[in-house]
């Protein structure tokens, strides 16, 4: 029975990009028409010049934030891994969850107007652009990094920092040389989850981000309101190559490294 | 050092915002930009309870705060109802085969979430090819309207929820104690008694956790709704989306904010405590 | 004195671990802390090593006061019960880890290190590709390496198999003589204690109970603690006085003796134990060698001793 349902829920996840990958490559001018092979809207979508720049800023902004929400993120897990009971800690452990489930709406317009009571009261930031976009996809990442590494932590125990502590190391060393190598994994894909959820965001874009700042989900989404177009569907095959080819890089680097120790 | 840090972030990009939301909910609205005024000016409390008042008032704010909670409740339990079946599913394969079918559940999403939605706009529309295919097998004959109605608008919300649902749940089943399924068939108890008295009880807390964590966001969801919903029922996030774009009224904005969140904090703190077994 | 413990006083909550603790192990002597869980016998370790502040007491290893020194400023070393190896290095830079912090690393002192636990060759290995045995040794020659005044061991036996258990315990034995370090070994098996330690130091709610040689602990318990829990001695009630009597000491007689019913026969492959229940009312347990004919269940037999064998017992 579960495998059955297993099956049709896989299937109903990949219906819709199989078939939206699956009509890229159809010479007709309408979506989800067949009409004949053709490799047109490939060809069209890499002379797409908008496009193109909003998937280059896409990808800056999705490492910056992802970088940024793995260093708060990491020391947000840190914290609530590692400094016990603390005043504050029960306010503390709910702020780093907050961005998780509140919804995106209410977190997208909390930050814009934060920004702009900001820059009444400051000057800074000045109006909303990169900077803003990239403060608020690193504030929802870091709380996605967060819960990682803190569980990374917590199922490590304190006892190997102890040993280390025990034969000599004060607690810089400790970090360097155990902790840090010991949560990397966890902080890389952190940072793995972090980017993509900046790469994928809509709403937290639309509130944040300004003139100039176009991202590629805000283009599109902008653009495709409608529905699908052809070169949208050449764009689903390139997002799922690149996505599989990742995951391949992935498997062999993970199978090089377990052969190696 | 570092705690404060961390604190400063979190007070900064987490609690300042939800404060500013607070106190712009009571703030009153104006011309200009930003389209209010604060409610301190020098110091003086010059805010009003007007926004309050228009969400109270108006039955359109109501209805769309219950629409958006039948519509994440009915997200959930469908996400949840589908989630649990394929992680007991997963487990049964060989554990070699688990990795490969856990990337294929994570993979549809890399394509993003745009484009995936565009995907069912083509796909749910009268001249789409869910509709074609129904009229060609002869199961219908004429179109039925999937888009812009609760069927094309769960179908959406499903697709997009359904793997937050999938890994948690999965997470919780593969770490539970065999040997009391184990014990519980060497006491005489068949497959399914098995299931209905250790293997359910077991993970009814991270069942619950997987439904309020799909429930909650979709209770503020508005781009899904935006694209597959039915136009004329607005929905929660949508009808925040469209006081702060199209209305600009940033105040009453916020303060449906707040009540959204209001109504959600039971939601979290029962997710919290789950979560925390 | 390789370690002083005075008064040493520390609580969880509302439960004493330790209540007023004094111990002095000597230099170059190998004390095994026996006691239950719950005696207080993993915290005296963590307070020792520093991981923990005792609320009151003091603390000395080798003349100088700990109060307030990190762990790492501490001149002992820790052995951990799972041995906390650093996954992510290989044998050699376990062992040279401590080397490394105290400036003093050098390939010949590691290899010299492997060699002393037999472990030459392992050096590039993960802990993850030996066994639990060899698990064992790299952890201890990791806490040898600085050659502390005195390390502090926690179950080091715990997690091996029985059959490598013998074996490791007369290793560790041999390497504290090669060395000369103190070792103070938590455990709360008491056949381990007595097989290695040169002291036994018995701990019960936070103090010690006992301290003494193996033999001394074990043939004149002071206490009706010391005595139940090291060789499950009987207690006899007399008059104005309590007395141990271990169970060897007992004889079934032909002639004079106290009345006892047979209630329980259990081989213990080195003798059998007989449990009896004497006309009094008072339990009896009787070791016989294994070569003897047990008696039957139910059966009436008479019991005797040697005064001699009497220990009486403190409060």
């Amino acid at each position: 029975m579960s495998r059955v349902v297993l099956w049709l829920g896989l299937g109903f996840l990949w219906a819709p990009v199989l078939l939206m990958a699956g009509f890229a490559f159809s010479d007709a001018r309408q979506p989800f028409v067949w009409g004949g092979f053709s490799w047109r809207w490939f060809v069209a979508l890499a002379g797409n010049a908008r496009l193109l720049e909003a998937a280059s800023l896409s990808v800056l902004l999705a490492a910056g934030a992802a970088t940024l929400a793995m260093l708060a993120g990491g020391a947000m897990g840190w914290v609530l891994a590692r400094q016990g009971a603390f005043r504050g800690r029960a306010v503390f452990g709910a702020l780093a969850a907050a961005p998780l489930v509140l919804p995106e709406v209410v977190s997208g317009l909390a930050l814009l107007l934060l920004f702009v009571a900001l820059e009444r009261l400051t000057g800074w930031p000045q109006g909303r652009g990169v900077l803003t976009l990239l403060l608020a996809h690193a504030s929802l990442g870091a709380a996605y990094v967060a819960v990682v590494v803190q569980g990374r932590l917590a199922s490590m125990g304190p006892l190997l920092e102890d040993a280390a502590a025990d034969l000599g190391a004060n607690a810089a060393t400790v970090f360097r040389t155990i902790t840090l190598p010991l949560i990397a994994p966890s902080l890389a894909a952190g940072w793995g989850l972090a980017f993509f959820l900046s790469f994928d965001d809509v709403v937290l874009a639309s509130f944040t981000s300004g003139p100039g700042a176009t991202t590629l989900p805000l283009l599109l989404f902008s653009q495709l309101r409608m529905g699908a177009t052809p070169e949208a569907h050449a764009l689903a095959v390139v997002m799922l190559g690149l996505a599989v080819a990742g995951l391949c890089l992935w498997q062999i680097w993970l199978r090089s490294k377990n052969r190696v120790s | 050092m570092i705690r404060a840090l961390a604190s400063a972030w979190l007070g900064l990009l987490v609690m300042a915002p939800l404060l500013v939301v607070a106190a712009i909910a009571f703030a009153v609205p104006d011309q200009g930009l930003p389209p209010f005024r604060l409610p301190i000016i020098e110091g003086r409390w010059e805010g009003g309870n007007e926004s309050w008042g228009v969400l109270t008032a108006d039955d359109f704010y109501l209805a769309a705060l219950l629409r958006s909670l039948v519509v994440a409740s009915a997200t959930a339990g469908l996400c949840l109802a589908l989630a649990y079946p394929m992680a007991l599913g997963i487990l049964r394969l060989a554990p070699a085969r688990r990795p490969l079918v856990l990337a294929l559940v994570v993979l549809p999403l890399c394509i993003g979430f745009v484009l995936r939605m565009a995907a069912w706009v083509g796909l749910l529309r009268d001249s789409g090819l869910v509709n074609q295919a129904l009229l060609a097998m002869g199961v219908i004959s004429a179109p039925v309207p999937l888009l812009y109605s609760s069927t094309g608008l769960l179908m959406g919300m499903v697709h997009s929820y359904l793997p937050f649902a999938l890994l948690p749940l999965y997470a919780a089943l593969a770490a539970r104690d065999m040997r009391l399924e184990e014990a519980a068939a060497d006491l005489g108890a068949g497959p399914f008694t098995v299931f209905r008295s250790i293997t359910l009880p077991g993970s009814a807390a991270a069942a619950g956790a997987a439904f309020l964590l799909v429930f909650i966001p979709a209770a503020g969801e508005f781009v899904i709704p935006a694209l597959l919903g039915a136009p004329d029922a607005l929905l929660a996030g949508g009808a925040i989306w469209q006081e702060f774009f199209t209305a600009r009224d940033w105040p009453l904005a916020a303060a449906a904010s707040m009540a959204l969140l209001a109504v959600l904090l039971p939601p979290l703190a029962l997710w919290q405590r789950l979560g925390r077994r | 004195m390789s370690l002083q413990v005075e008064a040493l006083a520390k609580r969880f909550g509302a439960t004493r671990a330790l209540d007023g603790l004094e111990l002095a192990v000597r230099e170059g002597e190998f004390l095994a802390l026996l006691g239950g869980s719950g005696s207080g016998k993993s915290t005296l370790l963590r307070l020792v090593a520093g991981f923990e502040a005792p609320d009151a007491g003091s603390i000395r290893i080798a003349g100088r006061d700990m109060a307030g020194l990190p762990p790492a400023a501490r001149p002992c070393a820790m052995m951990f019960q799972s041995y906390a190896l650093f996954p992510h290095l290989s044998v050699a830079e376990n062992i040279g880890y401590g080397l490394r912090r105290a400036g003093v690393f050098s390939q010949a002192r590691v290899e010299e290190l492997l060699a002393l636990v037999g472990l030459a060759g392992f050096g590039p290995r993960r802990p993850a590709q030996l066994s639990g045995g060899q698990q064992q040794r790299v952890a201890l020659a990791r806490a040898l390496a600085r050659k502390p005044p005195l390390l502090l061991l926690d179950e080091p036996l715990a997690a091996l198999d029985a059959g490598l258990r013998a074996q490791t315990g007369a290793e560790l034995r041999r390497l504290q003589r090669e060395t000369g370090t103190s070792f103070v070994m938590v455990t709360h098996d008491q056949g381990e204690a007595l097989a290695l330690a040169d002291r036994i130091a018995v701990l019960a709610d936070g103090r010690v109970a006992q301290i003494g040689p193996p033999q001394e602990v074990y043939h004149r318990p002071a206490t009706r603690f010391v005595a139940e829990f090291l060789g499950a001695a009987n207690i006899l009630q007399r008059p104005g006085a309590t007395y141990a009597l271990r169970p060897e000491q007992l004889r079934l007689v032909d002639g004079e003796g106290l009345a006892a019913r047979v209630t329980g026969i259990v081989f213990r492959g080195e003798g059998w134990m007989v449990e009896c229940l004497a006309d009094g009312g008072q339990p009896l347990r009787v070791s016989l060698p294994a070569g003897a004919i047990p008696p039957v269940l139910d059966a009436a037999v008479m019991l005797g001793w040697d005064d001699a064998a009497l220990v009486r017992l403190g409060a």
